[in-house]
């Protein structure tokens, strides 16, 4: 399968590339890439037969924090995410997954059990909102275009064996491997020529399986999503 | 007399807007275009977080009727990227009081329905319907977060009032507010102490008799009734008006 990241150097971004390469032709888009320019998503986008967005804002590296960091974060993820959907639905590519985050729900108390039928709860920080916002736009894209959208809500990326012991366990911890994994197996779902739109757009929660989770992971099952590195040990330690 | 900011004054709105506006309420204009009247306005490019900042310094609440329709760029930095620029300069500036306005999100997926007040939005990926929807989260979310009242008004159509009954056969408009039902929200809007959840989306339409879409949750949370039975002006009549 032929298919654009949109960046390979956040830490998402590397872990994609490595696993998804051993069995795909992975291209990326060029560092300085503007997300919202249709001519330079439309020749990205040509021959593509999935588009996977790492949800990481282009420009934030040479733009640092502040506003006009924020300011490009919300154009590439509501502008910037319709051209790119606009691009690639006119070059019928089938697939796009979009790197969402589970801190949408950070502000719930631990003590819920969170599933995808519960409402996001951005704040107005940007690392937020922006990823909202963008669900959003590919959630209208994939209401009335032949597009196959799948929402990751990605937890904190952390490498298992990079915890130290006694670390407190966090609920929401991922190891990028198995963000990696879910993602290729995201990849492989297309429901584009379905009439119920619902199933062509659709979220899963993805982060490791603790002993007693905030965050079901029974939907995200339905993809194949099982993960590997439970971070265990920490658990087993007894900090919750 | 509360001070207000009111961003897109000489738009397609604005104009019209005023003058049920200008006696109650010690109106600061303010447009990135001259004023088709000639009147005196600020400009104020809402692009611009700093213009935006300094033009609401001072001020008690902010309208914000900006808009661009049809064009990409314009669009999205317009409607959504202003949005943004409004709420975070209300945040800023401790301005509890917002009053904004877009397309109905919902229209062309319930045209066979009826009785549609608070539906679920469906905008789709146009750049008019799905930017103004997201300035409409945005607006959601600054006020959830920071406590500041929005009424956020929604509608498919602005026209002047009719002056007398048809006179030949025609539809009764659906979606559609005259200025002066306009103009008396937008005021019970900028009096309302608090809205539910501080934020609420309100259809508004002038007229009833399709039954399609209401205004119950206008009158509801803002006391809203049309200043008119505007239907009478549609009415059927066996020997038509002179």
């Amino acid at each position: 399968m032929r298919i654009l990241l949109t960046e390979d150097s956040s830490p998402l971004g590397v872990e994609l590339l490595k696993i998804l390469a051993d069995t795909h032709q992975v291209h990326t888009l060029p560092a300085d890439a503007d997300l919202t320019l249709g001519d330079v998503m439309w020749n990205a986008v040509r021959g593509t037969d999935a588009i996977v967005h790492t949800g990481a804002c282009l420009r934030s590296v040479s733009l640092g924090t502040g506003y006009d960091a924020e300011r490009a974060a919300l154009e590439e993820a509501t502008q910037g995410m319709s051209v790119l959907l606009d691009a690639a639905t006119q070059a019928n590519v089938r697939r796009f997954i979009y790197c969402s985050t589970l801190e949408l729900f950070s502000e719930i108390p631990d003590d819920r059990y969170i599933s995808e039928h519960w409402r996001p709860d951005p704040g107005t920080d940007m690392s937020t909102l922006s990823r909202h916002l963008a669900e959003q736009v590919t959630r209208e894209f994939a209401r009335e275009r032949a597009v196959s959208v799948t929402i990751l809500r990605l937890g904190r990326l952390c490498r298992e064996e990079d915890v130290s012991a006694g670390t407190r366990p966090d609920l929401m911890w991922l190891d990028p491997r198995d963000a990696a994994a879910a993602v290729e197996q995201a990849v492989h779902r297309d429901t584009s020529q379905e009439l119920n739109w619902q199933s062509r757009w659709t979220v899963y929660h993805i982060c490791a399986r603790p002993p007693h989770p905030k965050f079901l992971l029974d939907g995200s099952r339905g993809i194949g999503f099982d993960p590997v590195h439970n971070f265990a040990t920490c658990w087993a330690q007894g900090v919750a | 007399m509360k001070r207000v900011l009111f961003l897109g004054a000489c738009g397609l709105i604005g104009p019209y807007l005023t003058p049920g506006l200008v006696e109650h309420y010690d109106l600061r204009l303010a447009d990135v275009k001259p004023h088709p009247e000639g009147i005196d306005v600020d400009h104020v490019d809402v692009r611009d977080y700093d213009q935006v900042l300094e033009a609401a310094r001072g001020c008690d609440a902010i309208m914000n009727f900006t808009v661009v329709r049809n064009d990409l760029a314009d669009g999205f930095q317009v409607n959504t990227i202003g949005a943004w620029n409004v709420m975070r300069a209300a945040v800023e500036l401790g301005i509890g009081k917002v009053v904004h306005s877009g397309p109905q999100a919902v229209r062309s997926w319930y045209d066979t329905d009826f009785d549609v007040d608070d539906a679920p939005a469906a905008p789709g990926p146009g750049i008019y319907s799905l930017s103004k929807w997201l300035s409409a989260e945005i607006c959601r979310v600054f006020s959830q977060k920071h406590d500041i009242q929005t009424a956020y008004f929604v509608f498919n159509g602005l026209f002047a009032a009719p002056v007398a009954p048809i006179t030949e056969p025609a539809d009764t408009p659906t979606f559609v507010v005259v200025w002066e039902d306009l103009q008396h929200v937008c005021r019970l809007a900028l009096e309302v102490s608090s809205l539910p959840d501080n934020f609420q989306l309100f259809n508004m339409l002038s007229y009833t008799g399709p039954g399609k879409y209401n205004t119950d949750k206008a009158k509801r949370l803002l006391g809203f009734e049309p200043t008119q039975d505007w239907d009478e002006f549609y009415r059927r009549r066996e020997t038509p008006a002179t």
